[in-house]
């Protein structure tokens, strides 16, 4: 175990914004923290990595644990360099040597850039250096706070491949808030926050399998036929004049359904239940 | 530390914007003593024959005085924007201390104010030795850079001790523009000390720079005045600084310097010891 908390709590004010937390990371575990906005995240993951003190409850890490934090917005010198940034930021650890750069620059592809000034590169750039920053002390742990935010597609997914390479490659613990959903799918292990507490954990499939249902939606020009059908086949269904909404338990259990109701079908559509669905179905659909 | 320094230094330089409107309070003074300050001074003085050159070197130390403040907050100004910026949390995160960070950001304000006294001197220097004629006791140079070192030091304590009340950089945006205009008032650049009201003058002995003016004024004007009109002189353009009917010689004058310091240190630490926002 590399780091756990019991029961941890932050307290501003009079508002709760964390409520006792247990959560574990696994060396090597790739973990995310999935919550809405105002949910506590980011109030969790300063008090991890101590930026904060907890008003009550306990972390416990591993001794000599290092960590390396990726914030949610740039610290770095927009006037500096590249490399300059890396520079000033290595010799503030005892340990870093100045290979550790340039092997980082090679490493997240920093080369074409390491000399032009940090304030000028682009979103993805930018978060790159920023990840080298965060690994300059060869961190046990890496915490991500919301890294792909603001990014389009393209560079939020070559972020992430870049990201799942590190911990495969280097065996390192990541601990992740996003709000994209579809990134949590990677992840080893799934923390649901919502008002300063965990309220689901479990990998993502799990997650996906206690809290959002496959959908098959069926319409018909009989619906009788389907109706004597689906009794025959003791499915339960929601009707709405021609339109038949079914929750199959199984992509399998859909397709069997489909099979026998085919004569009778004008149109259909499945769609297996989803992260997002799940998060919605826990969270609430109200907007905070 | 020093890459810490060296990092303050760098974005100190590479905005020179900044660097021109640290020194805008001093330069504001110094063209107000060009265009009318001047007569108006000689104007109101008994005639004394080289009254030009002894009031340029008057001008010159209130000056500096007023730069020892302007550019040293400043040079400090990089705390309130990493702090801003969550750039002092990412720093508190590695191996260095608070402390280690804080002094590093005191260092570099230091540099930055003596270096743009230095500037500032040599400017002046080569106008008033062009348009007045004005020779200059190279023998004094040391001690003036000694001088220009510790008011540094003292405008970056006594500016740090303000920083840690200021936020956001608007705010301090603010704040610089007001201490640059009344610190020429504060040390008796504009009006001298010796003719402000009581009041007046009871504010500006409270204000710590105003015994580094005296010292620097002290150093320029030296024995060049009349001796039948010295006294009075010193006293009124608050080359010597009055305590209890007692004209503080030079070295009380430094001793009290260097007692403010020392205090402003002790408040600085504390109020930083007892602050919890920062880890």
């Amino acid at each position: 175990m590399l780091l756990k908390t019991k029961d941890l709590s932050k307290k501003y004010k009079n508002k709760l914004a964390v409520n006792k937390v247990n959560l574990e990371l696994r060396r090597g575990s790739f973990v995310t923290l999935l919550g809405t906005n105002g949910a506590g995240k980011s109030t969790l993951i300063n008090m991890l990595v101590g930026l904060k003190q907890p008003t009550s409850g306990e972390i416990i890490t591993g001794a000599n644990t290092k960590i390396g934090v990726v914030f949610q917005n740039s610290v770095l010198d927009p006037e500096l360099t590249v490399h300059e940034n890396l520079v000033v930021r290595a010799h503030q650890y005892k340990s870093c040597l100045l290979s550790r750069i340039n092997e980082l620059e090679s490493q997240l592809g920093l080369r074409n850039f390491v000399n032009q000034r940090y304030g000028t590169l682009s979103g993805g750039q930018k978060r790159r250096v920023d990840i080298a920053r965060a690994l300059l002390n060869n961190p046990d742990i890496l915490f991500l706070d919301e890294p792909t935010t603001g990014l389009d597609v393209q560079t939020r997914t070559a972020i992430w491949k870049l990201i799942l390479k590190l911990q495969k490659k280097q065996q390192l613990t990541i601990l992740l808030t996003t709000h994209y959903l579809e990134e949590a799918n990677e992840s080893d292990y799934c923390y649901v926050l919502a008002h300063g507490q965990i309220i689901a954990a479990g990998t993502t499939q799990e997650i996906i399998k206690q809290h959002a249902e496959n959908q098959l939606h069926l319409q018909t020009k009989s619906p009788e036929q389907l109706i004597t059908l689906l009794t025959q086949l003791t499915v339960s269904f929601e009707q709405e004049k021609c339109n038949f909404l079914i929750k199959p338990a199984t992509t399998k259990q859909a397709l069997q359904i489909l099979e026998v109701v085919k004569p009778y079908l004008a149109e259909f559509s499945y769609s297996p239940g989803d992260i997002s669905t799940a998060f919605m179905n826990i969270t609430g659909w109200e907007v905070a | 530390m020093y890459y810490l320094v060296k990092r303050n230094l760098t974005l100190f330089s590479r905005n020179r914007a900044r660097a021109f409107f640290s020194l805008l309070g001093a330069l504001i003074t110094f063209a107000l003593y060009i265009v009318f300050l001047k007569q108006t001074l000689k104007g109101s003085l008994p005639p004394i024959n080289n009254i030009q050159q002894i009031l340029d070197n008057w001008q010159m130390g209130g000056t500096l005085a007023v730069a020892s403040i302007t550019t040293t907050l400043t040079g400090l100004s990089a705390v309130v924007s990493d702090r801003e910026n969550n750039i002092l949390q990412d720093l508190s995160l590695t191996e260095r201390s608070k402390w280690q960070i804080r002094l590093s950001y005191l260092i570099s304000s230091v540099i930055v104010g003596s270096l743009l006294q230095i500037i500032l001197l040599i400017f002046m220097l080569a106008y008033f030795i062009k348009t007045d004629n004005l020779s200059f006791t190279w023998s004094n140079l040391p001690i003036i850079l000694i001088i220009i070192l510790v008011s540094s030091l003292l405008g970056a304590v006594c500016n740090d001790l303000l920083v840690n009340f200021i936020k956001t950089f608007a705010t301090l945006t603010q704040v610089n523009l007001i201490i640059g205009t009344a610190s020429g008032f504060l040390v008796g650049s504009y009006i001298p000390l010796g003719v402000a009201p009581k009041a007046a003058q009871l504010v500006m002995k409270l204000t710590p720079t105003t015994y580094v003016a005296s010292l620097y004024r002290s150093l320029f004007v030296g024995n060049t005045v009349p001796t039948n009109l010295r006294t009075r002189f010193v006293k009124d353009m608050g080359i010597k600084l009055e305590w209890h009917n007692h004209l503080l010689t030079m070295p009380e004058t430094l001793s009290i310097t260097f007692t403010i310091l020392l205090a402003v240190i002790i408040i600085d630490y504390l109020t930083q010891k007892l602050n919890p926002r920062e880890a």
